[in-house]
């Protein structure tokens, strides 16, 4: 395990008020709904579906940077993700006469990514498929709204959130992944892990407590410092 | 999105090249294929059946069989329909609802076959040797294969999240149909005979189901060319 030097300065209270706030939003019902880029990518998928051969760039230009960014956080293997994204853009083009109708491309999209890197792993590759923290922190911040005046501090919290969350179990991260660093409804992190939207709440609910008690323990050390100054 | 997280413009060219170079089944294409392997499965299946010797009620009443064949077709149904997909959704069902339907069935078509009967007690208590059971339970596997292979075939290559569960489902719902079609032709209605022979062999379809999911339903990488 990583050693963690713990900051020693005053938390940044704007953030932990934003965390909080997270953690009610899970069952937020603005986060069981698609957003307007996955049903447009829907929309897209229905006409591609329908014989519009065309619309696979579109698909293509909303998807693969997503998956891109999605894969790069369980590797640095970065042929390897390419491959993984085409190979998920490529299983999407010869099943687009499965897709029904008023079907869901994102999360079957990430669902395929996923399983296909899990297999690329399985098949031969050394590197042990974890998430990988440093290139993940300024998209946790952005996350999380962590406001830029405090940006050096929060950034700070941000890499023991990070930590927090690389120790966190498999589909507790994952589960907090797809839904805040993804963008994600809950319900299509629900399809993407084969579980229930319940099951994906109480997952990402659980990442939310972890973190928040990383931000606790910060608060409490701070207190125990400025005692000691005063 | 920083640069380095975007996919290169040479993957976006191989994709686009790869798309334009192997054409695939749109919609009604893949529709037509469904209603056709649909069509063979279940013809491949009342086929079957008839050459195995086809309805033989014996001695069971009339009121018997249409109990034990209603509440099968129930079954069956939900069965087909939990397994067949969720609306909206290309990954199906969450995994928890497809364990329990599959967890669930065969004891209730095992409490099916216990209030046959409790209700029709004079033919419930027959006798029925341990060959017949024996047989009666390969017919019945064989019956199932048949189904579970025709709806294993329309979904390979589909499953990117759970295809072992989702196969485990589909040879549960073979397993369903195919204990319609035992109490069809089965003119044994023993309570111990039905357990054996005709909900016992669910469990070996719900098995097979699994294994052939897992090696049918699940996403693969397409080979280099």
């Amino acid at each position: 395990m990583q050693l963690v030097v713990r900051p020693s300065y005053p938390l940044p209270q704007r953030v932990r008020a934003v965390l909080r706030d997270r953690t009610l939003a899970v069952a937020d019902e603005r986060n069981r709904k698609p957003d307007p880029t996955s049903r447009a990518l829907d929309a897209a998928m229905d006409r591609y579906a329908r014989g519009e051969d065309s619309v696979f760039e579109e698909l293509y230009d909303g998807l693969a940077p997503r998956l891109q960014s999605f894969l790069l956080r369980y590797t640095h293997d970065r042929a390897r993700v390419e491959d993984v994204v085409q190979q998920t853009m490529l299983q999407i083009h010869r099943a687009r006469g499965r897709f029904i109708l008023g079907g869901q491309v994102v999360p079957w999209a990430f669902a395929i990514a996923r399983r296909l890197l899990i297999d690329s792993h399985r098949r031969g590759g050394r590197e042990v498929l974890a998430p990988t923290s440093d290139d993940g922190i300024s998209e946790l911040m952005a996350a999380l709204d962590a406001p830029a005046d405090d940006l050096a501090i929060a950034k700070e919290v941000a890499g023991r959130l990070a930590e927090e969350l690389a120790r966190l179990p498999d589909n507790q991260r994952v589960a907090f992944e797809l839904i805040k660093l993804e963008g994600l409804s809950v319900a299509e992190a629900a399809q993407v892990l084969g579980t229930t939207v319940a099951a994906v709440k109480l997952r990402a609910h659980r990442a939310y407590e972890a973190m928040r008690s990383v931000l606790a323990d910060l608060g409490a050390e701070e207190q125990k410092l400025s005692r000691r100054r005063s | 999105m920083s640069q380095e997280r975007a996919p290169s413009a040479d993957l976006r060219a191989r994709v686009l090249a790869e798309v334009a170079r192997t054409p695939s089944p749109t919609r009604a294409v893949y529709k037509r294929r469904i209603v056709l392997v649909a069509a063979v499965g279940a013809l491949a299946t009342v086929a079957l059946f008839v050459a195995m010797g086809g309805m033989s009620p014996g001695t069971r009443p009339v009121e018997m069989i249409a109990f034990t064949v209603g509440f099968g077709l129930v079954a069956a149904a939900v069965l087909t329909r939990l397994s067949s997909g969720q609306r909206h959704s290309m990954l199906g069902r969450p995994r928890t609802v497809l364990l329990t339907a599959v967890v669930v069935t065969a004891p209730v078509l095992a409490v099916l076959a216990l209030v046959a009967t409790i209700a029709w007690p004079v033919h419930g208590g027959d006798h029925v040797d341990g060959g017949t059971n024996l047989t009666c339970g390969a017919i019945t596997v064989l019956q199932g294969a048949l189904p579970l292979m025709a709806l294993l075939i329309p979904k390979r290559g589909t499953d990117p999240v759970h295809p072992a569960v989702t196969g485990a489902a589909l040879g549960m719902t073979a397993g369903a149909w195919t204990v319609v079609m035992a109490y069809l032709r089965c003119p044994h209605a023993a309570a111990v005979h039905c357990i054996v022979a005709h909900v016992v062999p669910t469990l070996i379809l719900t098995a097979l189901g699994a294994v052939l999911g897992w090696l049918i339903l699940r996403v693969r990488p397409t080979p280099d060319r």
